[in-house]
């Protein structure tokens, strides 16, 4: 039993609930073991078993629930700039 | 008696959880309350017979606040009989009403007690119809995030009327901004405050109320009468509201995070799972699973309910229940706990218990409710919070009279300002929020690793235990025998010994019998199974068979000496018996052979626990119902100093009764039903997740796993929970006592008073969530935590 651990960034985070989506897709997701995120950097950190799962397949679920994952300071990256520019969005789901 | 526990929204500080007990306690037919302003939660105990579940509503909105309403879309999927699903929806506790919608779907309103989308599911089926929930606008996080929203958009409302305050306006412009700012984001204090003087409990709301109008009607005055030489404090006020509403605002994230570690253990559970229907594999929602389904789990999957298996082998890591991420292997027979993740293999087993009786639920509901009783600290703040505000008020008033008549006769600007400094300054939320956000946040820590705190006082009490009891057999033991010594007689292999005791022993469920087997089996090479024929149990004294022609017996010594086997040669090997072991004599036609030692082992654990408690300072005991002898082998084994042996378990209650008389304060671990009434008596009680189910309830603390070494951190959870517990409270304390004279003093300007308020309150928050992060090292699970240990 393998493991291994990738950190990336995400866009379109936006409040703290999506950043508790983002964590329950990705204990959802086959293969993931664990998810944590920090809200503020954007920054997702998750720790998969590389026998059933790949990043690349784990990226994927990123952009299909509606956060792509991207570089560090990509533009759409930064949770408090894109909650100025919608300050009255609602979150998914609402 | 009815037992619930209600969403409540509209409490804006710790001050109207009080509030709100103290009116619902108040009513006829309520008997017991409880209010968690971080949880936004009240539990309650009502008469049924007195009251219905709207009348609790109708009075929890007379004092101020509100029970929101839920809702949920129901599609159902054949062509069901509607009005009996609605009827039997609207039986369902909690529901208010069921509507068409054109689109053929039901809208069902119901209050937030716990209903959910399996509750109403099942409804759905009594009443003969499948049905589908497709949209559940309820929930905890649902509100969280409502209240955030509102507050967020009052706080930009009143940042964007601010800001064209700081430039020099024309005193008009500035009255007409400074009105909106007191009208608009400033409602909610006054509707708060009006709610206060209603039930005559006094929260910050009166305070930021109170002093944000003086402010505004002072400078309204002032703007609408004077000519020329005055200034104009709108700004202040603006400023004021703001900061007092970002601090709410980072108030909510805060108490949000607190909640985190239990929000993220409800989302463990998968949304689908296989599930076998009609001889096929068919992907389904987990609330259509009923008890007794057919499921499939494949690697890397996550359990999704609670269930026994069926076939088949995996390895399953289930570190949200125990903290520890080794994965346990499990085959049929065994039990898979939903939310585990299955590491490896394919299984299928049956869903066994679901929902609300799943494990995952319980431990969240064991947290909850821990988090919503009240530690008896928590009583000391919220006798000082009672008080607090008309303190102030005092005080406030008394600064007025003071700068006006004495200090400063007739300058009404300072009198008015320092009186406001003195109202904005003050924070009783501070002292509110003290000890339930530590607690919240120390039983989430507990839980995530493994060990659960049931109530507010166990957390609280925990740590002072200096004397520690343990019970023997299944808590310092496996409660299981194992085979631990092998001695032949010289001439004679291990091999044989082991062998020839292993074939016969196979035939018997003995648990000596099994421990023989289990050795065998791991530390031999496999080979074929011997035949033994005239297998013969003899129970108290051992078994006899015939192996390949020759009598074998394998017992204690009675048995040998009745079989007329000499036993003169046992006098070369050490007795076995001295070290609390069971002997099992082996002989073979006749001739002994050698002997074997079976004894219940300490767990692996135990030394190292032990250790560490003695280096705590803990005094150890241990207490049992086995011979002197045995207890004292053991207790030298792992360490521990003080034996109370043969106690019957009745007697047990009385020894720990009688420890407390000596002044100690008693902490007892067991788990077995014997151990129960001990663990009543004890000031603190930790039971074994792994015993019977009556030790279970009536413990203070439930270690899931049944880890000995999971023991160390009860305590030091405990500790450190109330440490912060402390921190908290003497910070709250001692920033009244020091900001309400220097406010008083006039030496702080209203905004800087506004911002310091704001600070203590957030500080408070910090200081508990600091909890999350401390903890033993070794015992973090993510990877990357410990690149840095």
């Amino acid at each position: 039993m393998e493991e291994k651990a990738f950190v990336t960034h995400v866009k379109g985070i936006y409040c703290r609930q999506c950043a508790e989506v983002i964590v329950g897709t990705m204990l959802q997701t086959r293969g993931v073991l664990d998810a944590a995120i920090v809200y503020l950097r954007a920054e997702l950190t998750v720790r998969y078993d590389p026998e059933i799962v790949t990043e690349k397949k784990i990226r994927d679920r990123l952009d299909a629930c509606g956060y792509p994952s991207c570089e560090k300071g990509a533009p759409g990256s930064n949770p408090i700039l894109n909650a100025l520019r919608h300050p009255l969005r609602r979150a998914p789901g609402k | 008696m009815k037992t619930i526990q209600l969403t409540i929204l509209g409490m804006d500080c710790a001050a109207c959880a009080a509030t709100l007990e103290r009116v619902m306690q108040r009513q006829s037919g309520v008997k017991r309350v409880t209010v968690n302003y971080t949880a936004q939660t009240m539990e309650l105990i009502y008469d049924d017979a007195a009251l219905t579940l709207e009348d609790v509503v109708l009075y929890v909105k007379k004092a101020g606040y509100r029970v929101p309403r839920e809702e949920a879309d129901i599609a159902l999927a054949s062509a069901a009989d509607v009005d009996a699903v609605k009827a039997a929806l609207r039986n369902v506790y909690g529901v208010i009403d069921v509507t068409d919608r054109p689109d053929g779907t039901l809208l069902v309103t119901f209050r937030p007690v716990g209903v959910d989308s399996r509750t109403m599911l099942s409804a759905c089926r009594e009443a003969g119809a499948e049905a589908e929930v497709t949209g559940l606008r309820a929930g905890e996080e649902y509100h969280q995030l409502d209240t955030r929203m509102r507050l967020f958009q009052a706080l930009l409302t009143s940042v964007g009327l601010t800001a064209p305050l700081m430039l020099e306006l024309h005193p008009k412009a500035q009255f007409v901004l400074g009105t909106a700012l007191q009208f608009v984001p400033g409602r909610t204090f006054h509707a708060g405050a009006l709610r206060n003087l209603r039930n005559r409990t006094f929260g910050m709301d009166l305070l930021v109320s109170l002093s944000s109008s003086v402010i505004w009607a002072y400078s309204s005055f002032v703007a609408l009468t004077r000519k020329r030489n005055f200034t104009l404090y709108f700004t202040s006020q603006g400023v004021l509201l703001s900061l007092i509403l970002f601090g709410k605002y980072m108030e909510q994230v805060a108490a949000g995070e607190a909640g985190s570690a239990i929000r993220k253990l409800l989302r463990l559970q998968p949304g689908t799972a296989m599930v076998r229907k009609d001889g096929e594999w068919k992907e389904m929602a987990v609330e259509c699973i009923r008890t007794g389904d057919e499921i499939l789990l494949r690697p890397g999957e996550r359990v999704p309910v609670d269930g026994v298996i069926l076939s088949g082998l995996c390895a399953v890591d289930e570190s949200m229940l125990t903290g520890e991420s080794m994965p346990v292997d499990k085959a049929e027979g065994d039990s898979l706990v939903g939310g585990s993740l299955n590491r490896s293999g394919f299984v299928t087993y049956t869903a066994t218990t679901l929902g609300k009786d799943s494990v995952l639920a319980r431990i969240v509901a064991m947290v909850r409710q821990a988090q919503t009783e009240k530690a008896p600290i928590q009583r000391f703040a919220d006798a000082v919070a009672q008080w607090f505000v008309p303190g102030v008020v005092t005080v406030a008033a008394g600064t007025f009279t003071l700068w006006f008549f004495k200090l400063k006769k007739g300058n009404l600007e300072t009198a008015i300002l320092n009186c406001c400094d003195v109202l904005t300054v003050a924070c009783p939320c501070a002292l509110g929020l003290a000890t339930p956000t530590a607690l919240m946040v120390g039983s989430g820590t507990g839980a995530e690793r493994g060990v659960l705190f049931k109530n507010g006082s166990a957390l609280e009490n925990a740590w002072k235990a200096d004397t520690i009891v343990f019970d023997k057999t299944g808590t310092l033991t496996l409660g299981e025998p194992v085979l631990t010594d092998v001695r032949p007689l010289p001439g004679v292999t291990e091999e044989t010994l082991l062998r020839l005791s292993a074939a016969i022993e196979t035939h018997s469920d003995h648990p000596i019998s099994r421990a023989v087997t289990a050795y065998a089996g791991e530390h031999l090479p496999a080979c074929e199974a011997v035949e033994v024929s005239e297998f013969q149990y003899l129970p108290g004294r051992g078994i006899t068979g015939v192996i390949m022609g020759e009598s074998v017996l394998c017992g204690n010594r009675a048995l040998l000496m009745e079989r007329g086997v000499s036993l003169a040669d046992l006098d070369t090997l050490p007795d076995l018996r001295k070290e609390a072991k069971t002997e099992l004599c082996v002989a073979r036609g006749g001739k002994l052979l050698g002997v074997l030692g079976v004894a219940d082992v300490l767990r692996e654990d135990a030394m190292e626990t032990v250790a560490a408690l003695k280096a705590a300072g803990k005094e150890l005991w241990i207490m049992t119902g086995d011979h002197e002898e045995t207890a004292r082998a053991i207790a030298a084994k792992a360490g521990i100093d003080h034996v109370l042996a043969q106690v019957l378990p009745e007697d047990k209650a009385q020894k720990v009764r009688e420890l407390k008389a000596q002044g100690k304060t008693v902490c007892m671990v067991g788990d077995g039903i014997n151990d129960t009434p001990a663990l009543a008596t004890a000031d603190c009680s930790v039971a074994m997740g792994t015993g019977s189910d009556i030790a279970i309830e009536s413990a203070d603390v439930l270690l899931p796993a049944g880890k000995l070494e999971k023991l160390n951190e009860v305590f030091s959870i405990s500790h450190r929970t109330m440490r912060v517990v402390r921190q908290n409270l003497r910070w709250a304390l001692g920033y009244n006592a020091v900001s309400i004279p220097v406010a008083a003093a006039g030496i702080l300007h209203p905004s800087l008073c506004a911002l310091a308020m704001s600070a203590s309150s957030i500080g408070v928050l910090m200081n508990s969530l600091r909890l999350k992060g401390t903890g033993d090292k070794k015992l973090r699970r993510l990877p990357w935590k410990k690149k840095h240990s």
